[in-house]
């Protein structure tokens, strides 16, 4: 059995290795062309994914949509996922893969992670996650910390995780944009960059900025700076919304002067040259920019906040400046106030079970993400530690777990989305991945056993078609660790 | 679950005023005092302490009966039974026992009975909010490097919020370990039930050091010339009045615990984790001729034979892969698992701190998902620490006469979807909530979530 399947791996290898090309922008960066921001682009593309078809077959098929499948078979084709069910027709040629008896997932995503801005080994080199120079840095973008050959990355991919949002540190009240990476080996940051995904705003309130800072004494000065700072956002924006519909109608006019006979043109030859000046751009304002962006939509807004209360006047922040938070991160309170991050539509990016390191986190529960569920909102466990990242399915389970004892109505499949789904949505990436469903992302992991057992382990990890990682045939390292297995026998 | 045929020992209520709480524990803890106050007498005289446990006192009070049981006493075989708890200890257990008339009935249903988990490495009790200085008792307050005098039970608070948080999940024991400096100073054993005394199982346990990261040379000479001064001490106070004819490099109230380590009355636990630095351990323990326990160990594994051979017992921290240091590049999951092959004897722990270790179970379950035997792994976290220190003929196992630490799981102990349905400290049935349970409680109700 297990020789067969390294056979088949290695089979598969051989034709993932094999180039070939085909330049299919995926659906995620057609939808978000118009939307996206100037950001270094990602020049990710699927030129080594597989054209063949491939089968897995015979597992227990986790969907994080409607079921979960007891024996079912997943067909992938060219990076995407072509077919889920209980039995899907597969052309002829297919490479069939069987894991029976094991488990099939979509590949887990981590909203909150610092891997390569917090690299390991942790040295003063190796600590590119907080741009501490000021309490307000929406300038810094966390991909310029990022440093690819941490071992940390495909530590993470071995336990299964295959996206993830790496943010700048919560030292700041703004502490920069985030970046949407595939955990793949890469020699930059740009080729693991999520097709079409949006950058996301790190946000931070309570306790750590007021600790860091000398320019803040308290959570009044925290709240007075992220107001300071969209107050200015806001009229930066105007000058530019005004300068655009100059601009536009400026490029409206040229347009029809264009068309225009050239005889009238020249009649009034002074008076229509003014007309046709082209509108001065205002200066641009590296900090202001990634705020009106915010301000715009194009930026997803992601709040380090534990405090209930304190989530409560963000959600009023939020309204007073007209922008809309996608996740609270660590939320430790969540719980206090599920009902209100279900009715805003705010997601919850929460530890399965952390607690009591700071007064902020003195309140914890064990049922976090399972009240927020409950109460109909998105729950997410996030990670923020390059050793949870390696097993977000663990922390899932234990505070399902604990939910299903006091007995909230709660799914395994959705505790599932928690890693998958949810935090997919939170990214701005679910059209495209966090599910298995015909047309997404083939990001799967094959799984051993119940994926909520502590016993279990990953067997595959497959992330746009590609085998990634295979615990017996494929354990990429990073170019860190280079060397040290023969030196640490 | 519990059947309550009479109930001598009703759980503390909530509504109980404090004096009503004080007095109660002062009941519950009479027997747990006499034990107690047995045991340390008995660790003084470390040789004999097999023999003063061998004859106990006799058994009185009200009785316990767990039917039903999966029983797993940990150093005999698991089997299906009763287990009997009286004077705050397992007086008897076996596959066909009547409880006595008047015992407190408590149905297993057929559910797994361990020892309660024992921690090494934490700060219980010593610290609330880990960054808030007001509420952290676990170091002394000076850069001084030798603290071998620094008492960490000094600072333990046995009503701490963190206690409840930890024991509802299984854990029933811990050590109390002091940090910072080369020398840290004195840890603790102690049993998470209970005021004063009544929580010591033994005090000082160990004295502590640990090799800091770029400090490794540094810190061996440290500790060669503390070592020396303390023979020295130790030399003039026996032969002269004026104590030592050179400058010490360390004040007396350190040199006399020292010379408890030296006279191998205190095991010395020192932090290492680079492979070289744990066989310069064993070295300079061998020239010292002291009790060394290594801590922490990420590099064990690689020196597992030297570590059996020399029966050098490991205080390992969570299991990690990831490089964090220089010295921990050889981090790996399987750490346990080779450690167990070679036959060292290890404990599990959960890293330092108050608030996080009850993740124990979950490593304990990954170590076993990377290799260290079910088995292994449990007493890992419930019997080798006692072992580790001596204290085996005294808690750590479910056989007769041992300490009345026991849990009821709702499974696998070390499975995600299993919890500690009850448990008992020194015989006694501590309410199964804390801070978070009732908070949790409060906002169910609030929030209307159960329909």
């Amino acid at each position: 059995m297990k020789q067969s399947w390294i056979c088949l791996t290695l089979c598969l290898g051989l034709i993932a290795t094999a180039t070939i090309h085909h330049k299919t922008p995926h659906a995620v960066a057609k939808r978000n062309k118009k939307t996206t921001t100037p950001t270094l682009p990602a020049t990710w593309d699927a030129s080594t994914t597989s054209p063949h078809h491939v089968l897995l077959k015979g597992a227990t098929v986790w969907t994080a949509e409607g079921k979960i499948i007891p024996s079912g078979q997943v067909l992938l084709y060219k990076g995407k996922i072509k077919a889920v069910g209980e039995q899907v027709t597969a052309p002829k040629g297919t490479t069939v893969i069987d894991v029976k008896g094991k488990h099939v997932t979509p590949g887990l995503i981590d909203t909150h992670s610092h891997i390569g801005v917090y690299a390991v080994p942790y040295l003063r080199a190796t600590s590119d996650g907080n741009e501490m120079s000021r309490p307000v840095t929406a300038y810094a973008w966390a991909e310029h910390g990022f440093w690819p050959q941490d071992p940390s990355i495909l530590a993470a991919v071995a336990g299964g995780t295959t996206t993830a949002q790496i943010l700048p540190g919560s030292a700041n009240l703004i502490g920069g944009r985030s970046v949407i990476l595939k955990l793949r080996y890469a020699r930059s940051v740009q080729k693991m960059k999520f097709p079409g995904a949006r950058q996301g705003l790190k946000m931070a309130c309570g306790e750590n900025p007021k600790r860091v800072h000398r320019s803040l004494w308290s959570r009044m000065g925290s709240y007075a700076g992220y107001r300071r700072a969209y107050l200015k956002a806001t009229a930066y924006k105007r000058k530019w919304d005004a300068y655009f519909k100059k601009l536009k109608a400026w490029k409206e006019k040229t347009k029809k002067a264009a068309s225009q006979p050239t005889k009238k043109a020249t009649s009034q030859p002074a008076k229509k040259k003014s007309a046709l000046k082209k509108p001065k751009a205002p200066r641009k304002d590296i900090n202001l920019e990634t705020l009106r962006l915010v301000l715009e939509g194009k930026i997803y807004v992601h709040i380090h906040c534990y405090r209930a209360d304190e989530m409560l006047q963000m959600i009023k922040l939020s309204k007073e400046f007209g922008f809309k938070i996608r996740s609270f991160h660590h939320a430790v309170e969540a719980y206090k106030i599920a009902d209100v991050l279900a009715k805003e539509g705010i997601s919850a990016s929460i530890w399965a079970d952390w607690w009591g390191f700071k007064h902020e986190a003195f309140d914890a529960i064990q049922e976090n993400a399972p009240f927020v569920s409950a109460a109909g909102g998105r729950a997410i466990i996030h990670s923020d530690s390059a050793t949870g990242i390696q097993h977000l399915n663990q922390e899932a389970a234990k505070t399902f777990y604990r939910g299903k004892k006091i007995g909230l109505k709660l799914s395994e499949n959705e505790a599932m989305r928690w890693i998958t789904l949810n935090p997919a949505w939170a990214l701005g990436i679910d059209k495209v991945t966090g599910s298995l469903k015909p047309g997404k992302m083939a990001d799967i992991v094959v799984w051993d056993g119940h994926p909520f057992s502590v016993y279990t382990r990953t067997q595959m990890v497959f992330m746009d078609g590609n085998i990634v990682y295979h615990r017996q045939a494929k354990r990429p390292i990073t170019d860190f660790q280079v060397g040290l297995g023969p030196i640490l026998k | 679950m519990v059947q309550r045929h009479n109930t001598p020992q009703t759980p503390l209520k909530q509504t109980s005023t404090l004096h009503k709480v004080l007095l109660l524990v002062v009941g519950f803890f009479l027997p747990g005092i006499l034990l107690a106050w047995a045991g340390s007498t008995s660790v003084k005289t470390s040789s004999s302490a097999a023999k003063k446990t061998a004859s106990p006192a006799p058994y009185t009070g009200p009785v316990t009966a767990i039917i039903n049981a999966h029983i797993h006493p940990m150093t005999t075989a698991s089997f299906k039974g009763t287990i009997l708890l009286q004077s705050g200890r397992v007086k008897a257990l076996g596959k066909t026992l009547t409880p006595p008339q008047g015992a407190k009935i408590i149905d297993a249903k057929g559910k797994p009975v361990t020892p309660g988990i024992a921690l090494s490495n934490t700060s219980l009790g010593l610290v609330e909010i880990s960054l808030e200085k007001s509420t952290r008792n676990a170091a002394m307050k000076t850069h001084a490097p030798i603290r071998a005098a620094f008492r960490a039970i000094d600072g333990f608070d046995p009503s701490s919020t963190t206690i409840p948080i930890a024991r509802i999940e299984g854990i029933t024991t811990a050590i109390l370990r002091p940090r910072g400096g080369i020398i840290s100073g004195q840890s603790a054993f102690v049993r998470l039930w209970g005021l004063g005394e009544a929580s010591h199982i033994k005090t000082p346990l160990a004295v502590h050091a640990s090799l800091r990261d770029g400090h490794v040379a540094h810190t061996w000479l440290r500790l060669r010339q503390l070592f020396s001064d303390t023979r020295m001490w130790m030399k003039g106070a026996n032969t002269s009045t004026n104590g030592h004819h050179r400058t010490l490099g360390a004040g007396v109230l350190d040199l006399k615990v020292m010379a408890k380590v030296v006279k191998r009355e205190l095991p010395f636990v020192l932090e290492v984790h680079r492979a070289i630095d744990i066989l310069n351990a064993i070295k300079f323990a061998k020239q010292q001729k002291i009790k060394l326990v290594i801590s922490g160990a990420s590099e064990a594994w690689r020196v597992a034979k030297q570590l059996a051979k020399h029966n050098i017992p490991v205080l390992l921290g969570p299991l990690r892969n990831l490089p964090r240091s220089f010295s921990r590049l050889g981090s790996r999951y399987d750490n346990a698992a080779l450690l167990h092959k070679a036959g060292v004897l290890f404990a599990l722990g959960a890293g330092g701190g108050a608030h996080h270790i009850r993740h124990i179970r979950q490593y304990a379950g990954q170590a076993v998902s990377y290799g260290l035997p079910h088995k292994a792994a449990m007493k890992a976290i419930t019997h080798n620490l006692f072992r580790i220190y001596g204290l085996h003929q005294q808690a750590g196992a479910l056989t007769p006469g041992m300490e009345a630490n026991v849990v009821l799981w709702s499974g696998d102990p070390l499975e995600l979807s299993t919890i500690a349905k009850q448990v008992w400290i020194s015989g006694n049935m501590i309410p199964m909530r804390s801070r978070q349970t009732l908070l949790r409680d409060r906002y169910l109700k609030r929030l209307k979530l159960k329909k």
